[in-house]
């Protein structure tokens, strides 16, 4: 079947098998790859992308279902080049180990800014509980996402 | 092993009701998919056609109405929480969606579909049972209710026909001055199941105390512990004792197994505890509703 998508401000139309799921589309369709599959089960997060403005798990989305969607994945995330001051924050604070949670973590953190711009640790660790490490111990991925915050509060 | 045949997305109720009803079709009702998307790859039988309700408007609608709230199928656990009626007049849901997994399940979960997937640990039911919530359950042949404590057959199973969808939850307003607590015993604060829940609702009526009581994780479907409502119907105030002896009740009304969660025992012992102590601590927050 086929299914239109914007995907990063970028209007993608693709022919998907009905159960193709939204992070194989994404990665092997659109040619994304930044996102991640680490469970394929919802369990660990390193598949986040926005859709609609939302942060969803993108294996346990049908293809099918996209349709007429709004997705931003972590190749959207750079303005002209530019790091996002999330990303900047990772790059600063050392929070990228072996990186493979690092965009769905990224992406997270977006959207854990977006809905409260100035999070206290305890909810930037609630915003991130969707979200698996096996590297970093998580202390320098919440010092990164306060150090973004403080950052994108001196950009208002 | 199943795969899916089709995915058909109807915009209109009418369009979906016929599709359930095919015999020629082994339809499943798709919303949030969180549940369904891990599950179907192993079912046995025919190729599935997926049919999304969530393009269905009047499924994804918080409704009060003047003697409840109506919440449809397809509301988004994440819409719940942030609902403002339901923090205002029935935040015990809200207390059982947000321990739900985790924020980008949440963005995808159904209130619905967590009731349709049937676990006996589901953290929006507990609290819908102590809430008295209806099941409103449509097919071509019309629509019914049942109340919640009826809807569930056993572990994953429900009293949905294949015919049949699930259309809304309905909660009845609570009696002014009640109060509700919804607390889940669980290893990790969030992405993880209850290994025990339990949901508490307090009210005065005229002769005294009433109470709902719901137990998750410890038997095979959420149930309601009604001895230990009954023992507490009528009563003066909630003494220590009467706490106590609730808790025992509810205790001795589940029928938890050992799994790698937690062992029987244990889920019995957090049964009784659970209970007594959210009985004490609701009863400090009801009021006699009088303004």
């Amino acid at each position: 079947m086929e299914v239109a998508l914007l995907v990063n401000e970028e209007e993608v139309t693709l022919r998907v098998a009905p159960d193709a799921l939204l992070i194989d589309t994404l990665r092997e369709g659109v040619g994304l790859t930044g996102s991640k599959k680490g469970c394929a089960t919802g369990d660990c997060g390193a598949c986040t992308v926005l859709m609609d403005g939302l942060p969803v798990t993108s294996c346990l989305v049908l293809s099918a279902t996209a349709q007429g969607k709004e997705i931003v994945t972590i190749e959207g995330l750079a303005a002209d080049g530019r790091l996002h001051p999330v990303q900047q924050g990772f790059v600063d604070f050392g929070a990228v180990q072996c990186g493979y949670c690092t965009p769905g973590m990224v992406m997270m953190a977006t959207a854990v800014l977006a809905d409260e711009p100035h999070p206290t640790e305890a909810q930037i660790r609630a915003g991130l509980a969707g979200n698996l490490c096996r590297c970093t111990g998580y202390s320098k991925i919440i010092a990164a996402v306060d150090a973004a915050a403080l950052m994108m509060g001196e950009q208002e | 092993m199943a795969s899916i045949l089709e995915v058909i997305r109807p915009t209109e109720l009418d369009t979906l009701l016929p599709i359930l009803g095919d015999p020629e079709r082994n339809t499943r009702v798709l919303a949030g998919g969180t549940d369904l998307l891990l599950k179907y790859p192993h079912e046995a039988g025919a190729d599935l056609t997926i049919v999304d309700i969530t393009g269905i408007a009047s499924l994804a609608e918080i409704v009060a109405e003047e003697d409840g709230l109506r919440i449809g199928a397809a509301v988004r656990l994440a819409d719940i929480i942030a609902s403002e009626t339901v923090a205002e007049r029935l935040p015990v849901l809200a207390e059982g969606c947000v321990v739900v997994a985790g924020p980008q399940i949440r963005n995808l979960a159904t209130l619905g579909g967590n009731v349709c997937n049937a676990s006996p640990s589901a953290d929006t039911v507990t609290p819908l049972l102590v809430l008295g919530a209806e099941a409103r359950i449509r097919s071509a042949r019309g629509l019914r209710s049942a109340p919640l404590t009826e809807f569930f057959v056993g572990p994953g199973r429900t009293i949905v026909e294949p015919d049949e969808f699930l259309e809304a939850l309905w909660i009845p307003w609570p009696v002014a001055g009640a109060a509700a607590s919804y607390t889940k015993v669980s290893p990790r604060r969030a992405m993880d199941l209850a290994v025990v829940g339990v949901a508490v609702a307090l009210w005065r009526e005229q002769a005294g105390l009433q109470a709902r009581i719901a137990l998750g994780a410890v038997a095979p479907t959420p149930l309601r512990a009604v001895a230990a409502e009954e023992l507490i119907a009528g009563a003066a105030g909630m003494t220590a004792d009467l706490a106590m002896q609730a808790g025992i009740l509810a205790a001795a009304a589940v029928s938890p197994i050992d799994d790698v969660r937690g062992s029987a025992r244990y889920r019995k012992n957090m049964v009784e505890r659970l209970t007594t102590r959210s009985l004490t601590e609701v009863h400090g927050r009801i009021s006699d509703g009088v303004v």
